[in-house]
């Protein structure tokens, strides 16, 4: 996979207009995350086209979607894997009480059952970080397809 | 007319499809040229792995050689500021003359830190992340790996990872680290831990700096640990100002507690 070697994400109300657009890289989590994302797809898709992406991501993982869909672009384009989808499940957090055995759906990470208000609870879902699949374009009429007609 | 698609697992066939059997226009498969062989669409490759899957492979060969020097390692993170640095050089002035230390320190592009950390009985090793894509926000797995090739391993009791300052990034990766701690500063705020709790979910032990600034300060430490509780309600809680030495002593305590019971006695 071609590798950028440098750079330069300029954020919107955030740096712009303060970076010298050539000396610093700013730091982005998510850039991070889509490069082991690439490496997992490309090393399994031997060539073929990649046309979507699919990742199941808990709600405590701190991914921001928007960020991880601009990662994406940023770091797939002019590659093999230019034109993918990325497309994310997000996965609810749920906790299980082992005092009342209640499943409680969690927004903020507390881990507290809603219940009963016991803090001896079990995370069961919220934490995954997966890629799940990968599509690949079907080769069409290109002479090597086995044909009956 | 061959129908031909991959499945999931791999099996790869053709349907026959003469073109009598049905009416394209009525299935709507009327977009596109149908004259030679018919799309089919996708085949979806199932994967189910970790998106960190590769960087667990190496934290696990950085675990294997950690074992097999008898090393123990911390890994060691915090925000920009809250005193990882200032600390460590209190740790080393305690610590060096009875157990031996090596240090493998993260930063995006200086020296700093490490030079600060020069001459107080440790191996240091720098790791400069700025070379990777990406990257420039942690250690991960292979950053340490190259940094621990300039570490005399055999020759020491414990590694301390200075991960690069972020309360994000350095919290997903695993190194191969036997424990992580973070250093937090009373200056960041009470609600920290649920902003993000990913790094407090994943810590042993969370050292509390710059204590002695609380005078000055609105912050409010119960509703802090409170937050942090909730968070992560077996953490061991250490309070420290590596300014004036204070708890200092505590969390040489426990970080010699990770090299093993014998380390006290040196």
């Amino acid at each position: 996979m071609p590798r950028t070697h440098f750079v330069v994400l300029v954020r919107p109300g955030v740096n712009e207009g303060t970076v010298p657009a050539t000396t610093k890289a700013v730091p982005l989590h998510e850039l991070a995350l889509c490069e082991a994302i690439a490496r997992t797809v490309l090393d399994r898709a031997e060539g073929r086209r990649v046309t979507r992406v699919a990742l199941r991501i808990g709600h405590f993982r701190q991914v921001v979607p928007d960020a991880l869909t601009f990662s994406w672009e940023l770091l797939t384009s002019d590659t093999d894997l230019d034109g993918a989808d990325l497309e994310v499940e997000h996965i609810p957090a749920t906790v299980a009480c082992d005092d009342c055995a209640a499943l409680t759906r969690l927004q903020i990470p507390v881990l507290v059952c809603g219940t009963c208000g016991s803090h001896r609870v079990e995370l069961r879902t919220g934490d995954e970080f997966l890629v799940v699949s990968f599509d690949v374009a079907e080769e069409v009429g290109d002479g090597s397809i086995p044909s009956s007609s | 007319m061959g129908r031909f698609h991959r499945h999931p697992d791999g099996t790869v066939h053709a349907h026959d499809h003469d073109g009598a059997a049905h009416d394209h226009a009525q299935l709507e498969h009327d977009v596109g040229d149908h004259t030679g062989y018919e799309s089919t669409g996708s085949a979806r490759v199932a994967v189910l792995e970790d998106i960190l899957s590769e960087n667990d492979r190496v934290a696990d060969a950085n675990r294997h050689d950690f074992a097999h020097a008898s090393v123990r390692t911390v890994n060691l993170m915090s925000s920009p500021g809250a005193g990882k640095t200032t600390l460590l050089k209190r740790t080393l002035a305690v610590l060096c003359d009875r157990i031996r230390i090596g240090v493998l320190e993260g930063d995006i592009a200086t020296s700093l830190d490490a030079d600060e950390l020069g001459g107080l009985g440790a191996a240091i090793s720098l790791v400069n992340t700025s070379a990777g894509f990406g990257g420039e926000c942690h250690l991960d797995a292979v950053m340490v790996r190259s940094g621990l090739a300039r570490l005399p391993l055999d020759d020491l009791d414990l590694v301390i990872v200075e991960n690069v300052g972020n309360l994000v990034c350095p919290a997903e990766f695993d190194v191969g680290e036997h424990a992580k701690a973070m250093v937090y500063a009373v200056t960041e705020g009470e609600e920290k831990p649920l902003k993000y709790p990913v790094m407090f979910r994943a810590v042993d032990v969370v050292v509390v700096n710059k204590i002695d600034l609380l005078p000055h300060l609105d912050f409010e430490l119960d509703r802090f640990l409170d937050n942090l509780a909730g968070v992560n309600p077996t953490a061991t809680v250490i309070r420290t100002s590596a300014r004036t030495g204070e708890g200092v002593d505590e969390w040489c305590r426990w970080l010699a507690g990770v090299v093993g019971p014998s380390a006290d006695e040196r």
